[in-house]
């Protein structure tokens, strides 16, 4: 009855070996793409192809734009363009720094501006100023699109789609619970009030809802004209402080209150597709999102009426949002000749009517001013009033003002990781504070280990 | 050991093993070796990599939240073993059992394991969703409150149960497979002896399949630390707060969100060396206990 020693050891080593295998091909599996990586400036690049490639990671709709963007471009000058949609920001990310390792480029890459530093610091990376053809006007940029593409006084990439986060509200919710959607709250005390009317009287289950991503938290700390880190958010120079300012306090002790009286959910971190549906489900009655949903809402939103509104500050105080989206950067070290296309195609993409068709097609906003100005001429903003909102958003914002231009970290992921995840523990602790003293202390940590 | 003379000569057996030694080489020994090199560097994107001897690895030791990782991987693997091997056993026993419609159960049962993890972690987000999901209205009349997206043990259930799910049918197969070697005569002399249902499971047939079990445990134990990727990735990412953040999914994020792959590649050695010598523990308990006949 008790199990014995095993007299025929054959069926243990056969096991024995099977399983010793599967354990280090699954250890070694994921380890394996951990190469090396070399870096440093100077290095020699070959182009993928014959044609221009461009590396974007526009899915959907915004990619069919995108692709027809590059087949205009071909009819106009006969040069062909890949558009090569990699998946996500991260993977372009990925696949060029593997690209960099071999040798074989793609001509442009769309980088998410919160990886901007981590491009700039491999010194593989060409200024578009210095690519784009000389009769290029760098200054039809929007000045807040322009500020936080310029490095050390040059457009380091082209700026192409850009959004900032704008709160969309259900119209019929609000107008069933006697709020007025014409005037819909501008603070965050407001939308508490709103909220509680809107739970209150049981026209949804939440009042507001936004993805747990650090872009909502910049955009709070921009409005607030507070700087998140030192040296003006990265951009003069290494930043090693995380701020947290009175102002700070207030928005998550707001937070923390709205979480705790059920009046926003929480759809997850980076769940942008959760909040989302929350909010076409009629579960919250308000979302903060992109103003590049403004298409998508509009269409999914069945059986009511969407309306968009500016972002709602943590106090009267509105300086202005931080930018988001990306923009393409060009990797130096490719041969000379190639720079010249890349140019002209660079500058094509920033022409007002490509720019035109992409604002239409993709809900990101226009971002250079003639092209604003013709959408302007054409009553376009009169008619879709939604986009209007989210351009007059980032146009009444005080360009000038450092706390307006999005944070640029080298080690950005890892600091927007440590700042979501700890918004749930500050969210969920028994002492607010000192959780946001830890989440200071562990950002501080991440950029010393980045710096220094 | 005894060599069986197959081949005439040993260039011709070399050459035959050749594309399979080729592969092994390229895809598994050599990033391993480069992995473990990567691991003494300070190697981020496209930065140049500089040689930090053991500065990662300490980094590593003294890390608090690695040390947490660490911890909720191991139980995170005990509860997810012990979870699959128990339902699994339970269920092959209740198929071995039924007189009609075997095949069915045996094919609802062994249905999740042919979902690849992705499809599988998205049917339990959908399930499970806190304010979408299917179940969540009737567990929340149970009196449980559906906050997995905040509270973290609530979402460490959730991965786990969703990890013990997808592995159930893997094992039932050899489970299965295993009890229906069980001579008849014992189960005859079991039920004249009036040993009967739960019991015999456990007195008779656990004991004689005890070298299944054990290799399940070994399997199961590796899908654990490895295997559960998708399930954390797609539906916690790690979180809240780090709940779920086990080791495999700790070391992507290291790598492959923030780039710092000096430290990833540390990391992925630790995790080497812990799952080995796990590994190395359960083959001796295993050639202590196993009955294999005779």
């Amino acid at each position: 009855m008790a199990p014995t020693r095993g007299s025929s050891n054959g069926i243990s080593r056969r096991n024995t070996l099977t399983t010793t295998g599967a354990a280090l091909a699954a250890a070694t599996g994921l380890t394996g793409c951990l190469g090396g990586s070399s870096g440093g400036g100077g290095a020699e690049f070959s182009p993928i192809a014959e044609e221009l490639t461009v590396w974007h990671a526009m899915g959907g709709t915004n990619g069919e734009t995108l692709d027809q963007i590059g087949s205009d471009f071909e009819d106009e000058t006969g040069k062909p363009v890949n558009m090569e949609f990699q998946d996500s920001y991260e993977n372009v990310l990925t696949n060029t720094l593997s690209a960099f390792d071999s040798g074989n480029v793609s001509d442009m890459l769309q980088v998410d501006s919160l990886f901007a530093q981590q491009v700039l610091d491999t010194d593989q990376v060409r200024p578009v100023e210095e690519i784009l053809p000389d009769d290029f006007d760098s200054g039809v940029f929007l000045d807040n699109v322009a500020e936080f593409f310029t490095v050390d006084g040059e457009l380091a990439s082209l700026p192409f789609n850009n959004s900032n986060a704008i709160m969309y509200i259900n119209r019929d919710a609000f107008e069933e619970a006697g709020l007025d959607p014409d005037d819909p709250p501008q603070t965050l005390a407001e939308v508490r009030s709103a909220s509680e009317q809107l739970v209150d009287q049981d026209v949804t289950q939440f009042g507001i809802t936004w993805p747990n991503h650090v872009w909502f938290v910049e955009t709070w700390y921009g409005f607030e004209g507070e700087l998140m880190t030192d040296a003006e958010n990265g951009h003069a120079g290494e930043p090693s402080e995380f701020r947290t300012p009175d102002a700070a306090y207030d928005m998550f002790e707001w937070w923390r209150g709205m979480a705790e009286d059920d009046l926003y959910t929480n759809p997850g971190i980076e769940a942008w597709g959760e909040a989302t549906s929350l909010f076409t489900e009629q579960e919250s009655a308000m979302l903060l999102t992109s103003t590049a949903s403004v298409a998508g809402l509009i269409a999914n939103s069945d059986g009511f009426e969407v309306g968009a509104a500016p972002y709602p500050g943590i106090s009267d105080t509105r300086v202005g949002p931080v930018i988001g989206g990306a923009s393409f950067y060009v990797p130096d070290g490719l041969p000379e000749s190639r720079y010249e296309d890349i140019g002209q195609l660079l500058q094509y993409m920033s022409e007002p009517e490509v720019q035109t068709q992409w604002h239409k097609g993709s809900g990101y906003y226009p971002i250079t001013q003639p092209s604003v100005d013709s959408l302007r001429e054409e009553g376009w903003f009169e008619e879709n009033p939604m986009y209007g909102v989210a351009l007059d958003q980032l146009q009444s914002g005080d360009a000038s003002n450092p706390a307006t231009k999005r944070a640029l970290l080298g080690p950005a992921r890892n600091v927007q990781t440590v700042i979501q995840d700890k918004s749930v523990d500050i969210l969920n602790a028994d002492d607010m504070d000192a959780e946001i003293e830890a989440l200071k202390t562990e950002v501080e940590d991440v950029l010393d280990g980045y710096y220094n | 050991m005894s060599t069986r003379e197959i081949f005439d000569s040993r260039i011709e057996s070399g050459l035959l093993l050749l594309p399979t030694l080729l592969v092994t080489v390229v895809f598994l020994y050599y990033p391993t070796a480069l992995a473990f090199r990567t691991s003494f560097f300070d190697s981020s994107f496209g930065r140049a990599e500089v040689f930090v001897g053991l500065e990662n690895y300490v980094g590593l030791l003294t890390s608090s939240g690695y040390h947490r990782s660490i911890f909720i991987s191991v139980v995170f693997a005990a509860v997810v073993v012990v979870g699959v091997v128990v339902v699994s056993l339970y269920l092959t026993f209740l198929i071995h059992e039924v007189d009609t419609g075997q095949g069915l159960y045996l094919i609802s049962v062994i249905w999740p394991y042919a979902l690849p993890p992705a499809v599988g972690a998205l049917v339990f987000l959908f399930i499970t969703h806190p304010t979408l999901g299917v179940l969540t209205g009737p567990i929340e009349s149970l009196g449980v409150e559906v906050d997995w997206f905040n509270n973290g043990s609530q979402a460490f259930v959730v991965v786990a149960l969703a990890a013990i799910w997808k592995q159930i049918g893997y094992n039932v197969i050899f489970m299965i497979a295993a009890m229906n070697n069980v001579p008849d005569t014992l189960t005859e002399t079991a039920e004249l002896d009036g040993v009967g249902g739960l019991r015999r499971l456990v007195s008779v047939y656990i004991p004689i399949m005890t070298p299944t079990i054990f290799f399940l445990v070994i399997i199961n134990t590796i899908y654990a630390f490895f295997g559960t990727f998708a399930f954390v990735d797609l539906l916690t990412s790690g979180g809240p707060s780090n709940a779920t953040n086990i080791l495999i999914f700790n070391l992507y994020q290291e790598g492959f969100s923030f780039f710092n792959f000096g430290v990833a590649s540390a990391k992925s050695v630790v995790l080497f060396v812990i799952v080995g010598v796990l590994m190395f523990v359960q083959f001796q308990i295993t050639d202590r206990y196993s009955y294999y006949g005779g």
